[in-house]
């Protein structure tokens, strides 16, 4: 008995030691290349991109925040227009700074972006929303499903990757044009192959480029007033869950198509030039999102 | 191996079933680091034992084990009780439980249980919590938090633990339950 | 059984601690020598630098692990520990595969003729294995992460030493922020008591040692490693109104105490003894250098930083000190008094930037007054004066005991805050029963807010009212 423990031991042991470590050396910490993209369909004809949604749950006041974004660059800087992010500024964090003007002459944090919508899924100052998350950042790729929440914004590079090399069940052909403060935008989505779920269409509004303070404590100094801001969640068409557009579990051929139009009026302080129109469409029930699109507003 | 599996489930069962009687066998350090086991602490010649679970940080617990170590001398005069110290503090304090009880002048024997594991074996929630064992190493007895003079209660109920006696209470609380 | 949180504001993203079920099974086979455990169990290795794995109900942790784990005694003191398994995860489990093994000998126990000498001699040792896969498309991550850990006790009559130091190697993870320097942790522990008094002192040196078994894990999910604070444990309100938190990303710090007991008939012992109690401690950041000019220090996807062994850095993390003075004056009066001196580097411990870092000094008087052997009256008032934060608080607080039931009523009252409007009553009453191992409280008042951002990620917990019911209860 006790050699055959003794022995069991001896084999554990040697086998942890085997097995148990990856020394990555220095230079090699970055993977070289993209994986490919979803694989092309089964005729082959075409490549088609399955984008990837990533609501980044975010607040200027956050200092841990901008890791969250910076993992968004560089997503986008190697998979391009297949990243679709939003950056949904809520919870406290998002609050104006208590001190800012006019109660005194302290000008910093002194906005909020945060949007109906972005507080109804992410929380306002009491927290809580939809989701509700216990902290910033929080990401949620290609899903609404609050348990599949992440804090670890580099953990979003994996998911996100996941998603990327699958093929997308449906494509998108969004136009988006800008008159009289309004936007019109008419989203055509075609299945690419056989569909048999619930699916929810949402539209939101985001703007890139908006220059304000943030926190962020990988800088020097960690309170940084030209932060550039980008893909804010502005306002949605259809609310903050999007429209049913297939409320029953029947099937729906390849080739077929759904069509939406919706307008909105919108706020003039927004840099229209900036602007861009999100759809995205999602399985009602499980709450994944199927495929993405992020298009710019013709004026 | 197949013989080893089935004395595994029978040992849960059995264990299951002991459970509400005797005290768990849970590895525990004394204060020289040496490693003993819960059932062998216990012994006390078929007298009562109390096990006091206590916690460097917790004010209510140093009064209980300070108006218990006044009274410990009569305590064990007339009922030849042992009074058993368990402190649940982990690895943040577990080195200090020596010198502050030593400090203290103390004279129960003190075990650590820096993670737990005799705490969880016994339900212990919160500190301080006293169990009473009888004679034979069964829990007759058990008190939760200390209010100022619950030690006159305890000793009530060692009194009649060492003397054999039946505690009323508790037996309707068991038909009850 | 059901798994509630216990106080707001604990984590639980999209419900994830809501629910019933079974949290636990297990089964276990236990001899003389040998223990065999498979299912759901809880372990430490030596201070556990390499693995805790526990449950604390009130903090909302409980990292059990599933899986199968065998202790074996070899002879009297050499005691081996072997485990496998993955850690809970609220409700279901983690990611990451932990494979671990433990030894420990101690060599009064081993050797018959030491057994009762007074030199007491031991060393102990563990390695823990993490596995976890992940495709990132980014970066090139460890698939295995190994840790390693030796240690040493020493004692000789009343003295004691205890040390331990741990290794990791590369493991990038969101509490690093991704970088791929190596981790290590060091303590010693040496203390000094024989009746009456009781001395302690230690220090502890930690660089990038958090170690979880998923590397996207933040706030307390699913830790291996624990890294124990080295200040006290303050249970006084206002003593514990900024408390320390260990910065596994790289912290030094030192802790003295100090016990004495005045003998009862003493000129200061008075008829019932005194005890005073002493207690100093510093912690420090540790010092980092830039690996190249370009590159800040802790850049994601980089090595992150050079650094070496208790190279302390200039920055003060925390700094207590405190005394504390217990008295029995007769059979119905008892006072405990305390005063403590405190430093709180908000910024670095909160989570936060550009606030002013605390500087407060706090007083406590505690009395009691036996009404009879059965009814007591518990008074307690505590201040803190400080320029920083929220200014001045004091609180008063009685208390009512009596054979099974407690009442109790306080008031924590922020005075000085330089915010006029936020000069705010934060006021409490409740009542208790205690029955055997049952005990049931009722509290309604108003509860602070807070905000923090540690771990890497950033919560807030609003102020509320509100009622609270606690109940606990064994067997």
């Amino acid at each position: 008995m006790k050699k055959t423990i003794i022995l069991t031991f001896a084999v554990f042991l040697a086998g942890l030691f085997l097995a148990s470590c990856d020394k990555i050396e220095e230079g090699d910490y970055l993977k070289d290349n993209a994986p490919a993209p979803g694989p092309a369909d089964t005729t082959g004809q075409k490549t088609l991109i399955r984008k990837v949604l990533i609501l980044d749950f975010t607040g200027h006041k956050c200092g841990n925040c901008p890791k969250g974004h910076k993992v968004i660059n560089a997503l986008e800087g190697k998979y391009g227009e297949a990243v679709v992010p939003i950056a949904v500024h809520c919870t406290y964090y998002g609050n104006t700074n208590p001190n800012a003007s006019p109660h005194s002459t302290d000008t910093s944090f002194n906005y909020d972006f945060r949007c109906e919508e972005g507080i109804f899924l992410g929380g306002g100052d009491a927290d809580g929303g939809y989701m509700d998350l216990d902290a910033v950042p929080a990401g949620l790729i290609n899903t609404f499903d609050p348990a599949l929440i992440n804090s670890s914004p580099n953990g979003w590079a994996t998911d996100f990757a996941k998603y990327y090399s699958t093929y997308p069940e449906f494509s998108f052909n969004v136009n988006a044009s800008f008159a009289d403060s309004t936007i019109t935008t008419d989203i055509k989505m075609t299945s690419e192959v056989v569909v048999s779920r619930k699916l929810s269409l949402v539209t939101y509004v985001i703007e890139d480029g908006i220059v304000g303070w943030q926190l962020d404590y990988e800088s020097t100094p960690q309170e940084i007033g030209n932060y550039i801001h980008n893909h804010v969640l502005r306002t949605s068409f259809n609310g903050a869950f999007g429209e049913e557009v297939k409320t029953d579990n029947s099937q729906m051929s390849a080739g077929d198509m759904i069509e939406k139009n919706y307008t909105k009026k919108i706020n003039p302080d927004w840099n229209i030039a900036n602007c861009k129109v999100v759809a995205f469409v999602y399985d009602s029930d499980t709450k994944e999102v199927l495929q993405a699109e992020m298009v710019n507003i013709s004026e | 191996m197949k013989k080893i599996v089935f004395v595994m489930l029978l040992a849960f069962v059995v264990s299951a079933v002991a459970y509400s009687q005797e005290i768990p066998q849970v590895q525990l350090k004394n204060l020289k680091g040496k490693v003993v086991n819960s059932q062998d602490i216990i012994e006390n010649d078929g007298k009562p034992v109390m096990i006091c679970f206590f916690a460097t940080w917790c004010k209510p617990c140093i009064k209980e084990l300070t108006a218990f170590s006044e009274a410990y001398e009569d305590w064990t005069d007339e009922t030849g009780v042992k009074i058993i110290a368990v402190s649940i503090d982990d690895a943040r304090s577990t080195n200090s439980v020596g010198p502050f009880v030593n400090a203290r002048g103390w004279d129960f024997d003190v075990y650590l249980d820096a993670n737990g594991d005799f705490k969880r074996a016994m339900n212990v929630n919160n500190v301080p919590h006293s169990f009473l064992l009888d004679g034979k190493g069964n829990v007759a007895w058990q008190h939760t938090s200390y209010l100022e003079g619950d030690e006159a209660e305890t000793f009530e109920m060692i009194k009649k633990v060492a003397a054999g006696e039946p505690l009323k209470e508790e037996k309707v609380e068991k038909d009850s339950e | 059984m059901g798994y509630y949180n216990t106080l707001l504001g604990f984590p639980n993203s999209g419900g994830k601690n809501d629910g019933f079920g079974v949290p636990s099974y297990w089964a276990n086979f236990t001899n003389d020598k040998l223990e065999v455990t498979v299912g759901h169990f809880y372990e430490q290795f030596g201070n556990g630098l390499t693995l805790r794995s526990y449950e604390e109900k009130s903090l909302g942790i409980d990292n059990a692990i599933l899986g199968a784990r065998i202790k074996y005694t070899i002879v009297p003191g050499v005691n081996i520990k072997g485990l496998i398994g993955k850690q809970r995860y609220y409700w279901e489990l983690s990611d990451g595969i932990l494979r671990g093994v433990d030894g420990e000998i101690q060599f009064n126990e081993m050797i018959k003729s030491l057994n009762d000498n007074q030199f007491r001699f031991g060393i102990g040792g563990s390695f823990i294995s993490k596995y976890q896969n992940e495709d990132n498309p980014i970066y090139n991550l460890p698939n295995n992460v190994a840790t390693g850990a030796g240690r040493i006790n020493i004692g000789y009559s009343g003295f004691n030493l205890i040390s331990e130091y741990a290794y990791k190697i590369n493991d990038p993870s969101a509490d690093n922020n991704y970088i791929y320097r190596p981790g290590q942790a060091f303590l010693i522990n040496a203390t000094y008591s024989q009746k009456g008094l009781g001395v302690i002192l230690s220090t502890k040196w930690v660089d990038n040692m958090s170690l979880r078994s998923d590397r996207n894990a933040t706030l307390s999910d699913v830790t291996v490693s624990y890294l124990p604070e080295i200040t006290r444990n303050y249970t006084y309100v206002l003593q514990a109104f900024y408390p320390y938190a260990s910065q596994p990303m790289g912290e030094w710090g030192v802790k003295g105490e100090f016990f004495y007991k005045f003998k009862k008939g003493s000129k200061l012992g008075g008829k019932y003894g005194t005890t005073i109690t002493l207690n100093y401690s510093r912690v420090h950041n540790i010092k980092k250098t830039a690996i190249n000019d370009s590159t800040p220090i802790g850049t994601t996807g980089t090595y992150g930083y050079n650094t070496s062994l208790f190279a302390i850095g200039k920055e003060l993390y925390y700094q207590d000190i405190n005394v504390e003075i217990s008295k029995k004056w007769s059979k119905k009066w008892y006072t405990n008094i305390a005063y403590m001196n405190l430093y709180y580097n908000y910024n670095v411990l909160m989570g936060t930037a550009g606030h002013d870092n605390v500087k407060a000094n706090i007083a406590v008087v505690e009395a009691t007054y036996k009404i009879t052997d059965k009814y007591a009256l518990k008074g307690e008032v505590q201040a803190m004066f400080t320029k920083q934060d929220k200014g001045n608080w004091i609180l008063g607080q009685l208390e009512f005991t009596m054979p099974n039931w407690f009442f109790t009523v306080f008031d924590n009252w922020n005075y000085g805050n330089p915010d006029k409007s936020a000069r705010v009553h934060y006021f409490n009453v409740g009542f208790g029963y205690v029955k055997g191992g049952n005990r049931i409280q009722l509290t309604y008042g108003k509860q602070r807010e807070g905000v923090m951002c540690v771990g890497g990620v950033c919560r807030h917990v609003p102020a509320s009212n509100g009622f609270a019911l606690s109940i606990s209860s064994t067997f």
